[in-house]
């Protein structure tokens, strides 16, 4: 009785799993197979319907080209930067929203307002804010830069650096911020009674107790701009030539600029296979914190 | 009270945003166009159609709009599931090559009077724009709508100062004979090589002439993306090249194109050109050529009715030339934009009906007056009082009209990088060519 | 009194940091809606303008230019954006309540469901297109709806599980020794009190929605556009038209706009999930 109860009790959870479970066999693992099953094939519009089996080309072409190799550097770079900044901009101003003020929730919400505009959009209306002749972001910043070409070879990796720094700091910032408010004023307090200063309390104190929380927010961010797409393409689409080409600019161009499908398929499998180490340490942290 | 808020604001968008659609009885044949200043104009054309001819006709048509960066994906998908959805497909002279097959021939319904009821023909218009809708073996397969050519666009003011100070001229004399290593004279802009186009561009530059009132001598559009490589095949097809041989091989991988590129670069390399646009490309050269910033461009025909319109600040004084002339001639890229019938299409009658319609004299000129540019050289021609740009595309395109062939779309994104990569000096031009032409002679295995 | 002073001098001096915090992050907010309202001279004046007579005209624009019909991408982008939220949530709470009280296979699901969250969206793009196409699922709206909400599943599923994990399992167990079966926990006893938190949850997921570009783009040609896919048909085949854009950008942000405000702290709850403990 008592075993066919457990028994029953599995299948019941197995059960309110299957919904889940269909959505991601149907629209991602499956659509993942079918692109492993792609990468093996030479497949354009042209024979999309009958494409020519390959073997292992695409991949050895994709290995050999230089392209693919100064993409995935690109995308590395920025990730790292783009990361850094944000984490530090994020963690400077949480410090600075961690204490109460007048008007602190809808300076909150103020602050989140750059995520809700489509990335590819804004990214667009960048193209004129960042103008060297019309463009109003870029008189106000010329004072900084010197120079109204900001998306001049010069500019252009520092400018994608800044627009995402805009769109994105806001993400650290709330990661780091409810850390922030988990730690417990007592200690902030008995810390300030010892003589310590705002900076020594925000390394002595609040560090240690939310680095797990940084390590993780660092490695989610780090991957997500390893990804970036929508704001390059607007902004730059990658050039000038592929001097801004990332890796997911990359498989974009060959998808649905050049229609070469299987090429695609390939940069992308690939892709998610390099991705795969750090993602799978980044889950695991992440369910330790849920469970 | 957030849910009510939250009720409301659903409750408000929903009715704010229904539609209420009527009941037709007849047809409605479907084609797919591009938005902007083309799908205005064929709105016009839709709407007296609709209201005048439909009756006859015997269906309605309506556009279906795609955005510029999908479009080429989202009729793939129509093309390749087989889609009866459309009736008209829409094509570039460019794309033919990768799109012909899923077209339908059209010839035979323009010669059979009960389909083409307007015993409309292709003579009216540009011939060369007609046969940009062939494919290699020449069958026609659709109707040129909108055509684009590019420009030498100046600043008319500098250009007449340039012509007639002696002093100016001095300092051009000065600077051409230190940058280009040659002393040379202002020329009518009408007269240049590409050779003149530089020094007019270091004399019209602030660095190398502090006197001159532009910041910078040209724009030069540097986007990685297609059209931008358009622009500098004027300057290839100067010296020489073209995207493919007598045998329709690529063929990128040549002196005439690193002697193009190398003018193309000195641009960027000489700071001529606003920094900034190498990743610009036409509404970033407006804003500079408005800006009063700029003194010369190498830019498409459709910005004119913008830099000349009444409101724009350098109105008047603002003209066109054709591209300035290589060794081996002189150029100016144009290509057609239009519709041809789908294969798989239910109504084909009913579109090759309407393409007859878009052939006739009345849809050329109702088009024209509403916007768009028909490749109709008697519209155009009639019209250039009030769009003098038409008249310079009839005059331009007429004595120095090239087209690319229809296959050149299938590399057009190929092309754009490397090409982008050369004059932006991000890749040495040797290097650059070597691996424009292996991409592109690997794709065109694949055609 | 000094004390006092101090003090009063730290809030002002905290509130221009963060007054001067919050006009840098939203600079393009804001010059995208003072776009919005120049005229298209003045948006090509040289330098910049700041004061400027307000037009209407790029509002009018967007709703009235032919063939490009924009209340009807606004409505799509609702319906799309309602069905996929609803939908994400049905999937979701079932999930959610298994993997916090049976334990067992749920860890597996979480974990891919969480790695789906990292991997690149993009790599999705190309098959997705294909099979859709195959099935003739292009320009409908379920094909977006479909992965738009494989794309709210994962916070959703996070939030949810944070929201069972609060619950005392008491009133569960109460109610199954009255004979109640999982359905009937579910739906009479769990739904009722995760309301609050099932209906930030869902404003997050419509966010997620609304905003997404990609998908959208991929498999829409006419009828299931949405509004930021609509948006970007101001990118013509030469000129951006500037203006409707930034009208339509405008108006078009608005719907998240106001849930942000009345939602913040579900959206932070939301952001921070996985991260820090929800």
């Amino acid at each position: 009785m008592r075993r066919h109860r457990i028994k029953n009790k599995k299948i019941i959870g197995w059960l309110l799993l299957l919904p889940i479970t269909v959505w991601l066999v149907c629209f991602a693992l499956a659509p993942m197979l079918y692109g492993l099953r792609l990468s093996f094939y030479n497949a354009r519009i042209n024979n999309i319907n009958n494409p020519d089996f390959i073997g292992f080309g695409n991949y050895i072409k994709l290995f050999q080209s230089a392209d693919f190799g100064a993409s995935l550097l690109w995308s590395l770079r920025f990730a790292l930067i783009a990361t850094s900044i944000q984490m530090i901009l994020g963690i400077l101003i949480a410090q600075l929203y961690n204490r109460s003020f007048p008007g602190k929730s809808a300076a909150i919400t103020l602050f989140l307002l750059p995520m809700v505009i489509s990335p590819f959009l804004m990214g667009t209306m960048f193209r004129l804010l960042f103008n060297e002749f019309v463009g109003p972001i870029a008189y106000l910043l010329s004072g900084i830069t010197g120079t109204t070409a900001m998306l001049g070879v010069a500019f252009v990796n520092s400018t994608i650096l800044g627009a995402d720094a805009i769109n994105r700091t806001p993400f650290v910032f709330i990661n780091v911020y409810s850390a922030m408010q988990g730690v417990s004023q007592e200690l902030i307090e008995a810390s300030k009674v010892d003589g310590a200063n705002a900076f020594q309390r925000l390394i002595h104190v609040t560090f240690p107790l939310i680095s797990s929380i940084l390590w993780v927010t660092f490695l989610e961010k780090l991957l997500a701009s390893f990804l970036i797409f929508e704001l390059v393409f607007a902004l730059s689409a990658g050039g000038p030539g592929s001097f801004t080409q990332g890796i997911s600019i990359f498989i974009y161009r060959r998808a649905f600029q050049r229609s070469d499908y299987g090429m695609a398929s390939a940069a992308s499998f690939t892709l998610a296979v390099m991705l795969l180490i750090p993602s799978l340490y980044l889950v695991k942290r992440m369910l330790k914190g849920i469970k | 009270m957030k849910k009510s808020v939250i009720f409301l604001i659903l409750a408000v968008l929903l009715a704010s945003v229904i539609t209420v659609s009527a009941a037709d009885d007849l047809y409605t044949v479907r084609m797919v166009y591009w938005p902007g200043p083309e799908s205005d104009a064929m709105q016009v054309l839709l709407d007296y159609f609709n209201t005048n001819l439909a009756e006859k006709a015997g269906f309605k048509v309506e556009q279906e709009l795609f955005g510029r960066d999908q479009i080429m994906l989202k009729q793939e998908a129509l093309m390749t599931a087989g889609s009866s959805d459309v009736d008209l497909f829409f094509t570039a002279s460019r794309w033919l090559g990768k799109y012909y097959t899923f077209m339908e021939p059209l010839q035979p319904f323009l010669d059979n009077p009960e389909v083409n009821i307007w015993g409309s023909d292709t003579s009216g218009r540009i011939k060369a724009a007609v046969d940009g809708f062939r494919g290699l073996d020449g069958t026609l397969y659709g109707v040129p709508m909108d055509m684009s050519a590019h420009f030498l666009y100046y600043r008319s003011d500098l250009i007449d100062q340039l012509l007639s100070d002696p002093a100016w001229q001095e300092t051009f004399k000065k600077i051409s004979l230190e940058q280009m290593g040659v002393e040379m004279t202002p020329k009518n802009p009408d007269e240049w090589t590409w050779e003149d186009y530089l020094a007019t561009s270091f004399f019209f530059t602030k660095k190398y002439n502090p006197d001159s009132p532009t910041e910078y001598g040209n724009f030069t559009h540097g986007k990685v993306m297609g059209p931008t490589a358009f622009l500098w095949t004027n300057c290839y097809w100067g010296f020489g090249g073209d995207w493919f041989d007598a045998d329709g091989k690529v063929s990128f991988d040549n002196e005439a194109a690193v002697k193009a590129l190398e003018i193309w670069k000195a641009s960027f390399e000489k700071g001529l050109t606003p920094p900034s646009s190498v990743t610009g490309e036409y509404a970033e050269d407006n804003e500079a050529l408005m800006a009063g910033q700029v003194a010369l461009s190498v830019h498409w025909n459709a910005a004119y009715a913008t830099l000349d319109a009444a409101e724009s600040p350098i109105h008047g004084k603002i003209a066109v030339v054709a591209p300035p002339a290589g060794p081996n001639g002189r150029f100016a890229y144009n290509h057609t934009l239009g519709v041809g019938i789908s294969k798989f299409s239910n109504h084909k009658e009913e579109a090759a009906r309407w393409i007859a319609w878009l052939y006739t004299e009345e849809a050329a000129k109702l088009y024209g007056e509403a916007g768009g540019i028909p490749p109709h050289t008697t519209v155009l021609s009639a019209m250039s009082e009030q769009r003098p740009d038409f008249g310079y595309m009839v005059d331009i395109v007429g004595k120095y009209g090239k087209n690319l062939p229809p296959t050149a779309g299938i590399i057009e994104d190929m092309a754009c990088q490397d090409l982008s990569n050369a004059w932006s000096g991000v890749v040495s031009i040797e290097d650059a060519l070597k691996s424009l032409q292996t991409n592109c002679e690997d794709e065109m295995a694949n055609w | 009194m000094d004390a006092k002073k101090k003090r009063i001098f730290g809030v002002i001096l905290v509130l221009l940091l963060v007054l001067v915090i919050l006009i840098i992050f939203n600079i393009g907010v804001f010059t995208n809606v003072l776009t919005s309202f120049k005229s298209n001279v003045d948006i090509s004046s040289s330098p910049p303008k700041w004061i400027f007579k307000p037009v209407l005209d790029h509002y009018l624009h967007v709703f009235s230019k032919g063939g490009y019909n924009f209340g009807k991408y606004l409505q799509n982008s609702l319906i799309i954006a309602i069905i996929s939220t609803l939908f994400a949530t049905l999937v979701s709470i079932p999930a959610a309540y298994s993997i916090v009280r049976y334990h067992g296979l749920g860890d597996k699901i979480l974990g891919a469901t969480m790695l789906l969250r990292l991997m690149p969206a993009l790599a999705l793009a190309i098959p997705v297109f294909l099979i859709f196409n195959k099935f003739h699922l292009i320009d409908t709206h379920i094909a977006i709806i479909f992965m738009h909400t494989l794309f709210i599943i994962p916070t959703s599923l996070l939030l949810f599980i944070g929201y069972v994990q609060d619950l005392p399992i008491e009133i569960e167990e109460a109610a199954e020794m009255d004979g109640a079966n999982i359905i009937q926990v579910l739906t009479q006893v769990i739904i009722p009190v995760l309301r609050p938190g099932i209906a930030s949850t869902a404003i997050l997921g419509f966010i997620t929605s609304w905003n997404e570009y990609l998908f959208s783009g991929v498999l829409s040609f006419k009828n299931s556009v949405t509004a930021t896919v609509g948006t970007s048909f101001f990118i013509t085949s030469y000129q951006v038209e500037w203006g409707p854009m930034a009208a339509a950008i405008t108006i078009s942000s608005i719907p998240t706009v106001i849930f942000i405000f009345i939602a913040q702290k579900s959206l932070i709850r939301g952001m921070t999930a996985g991260s820090v403990k929800g």
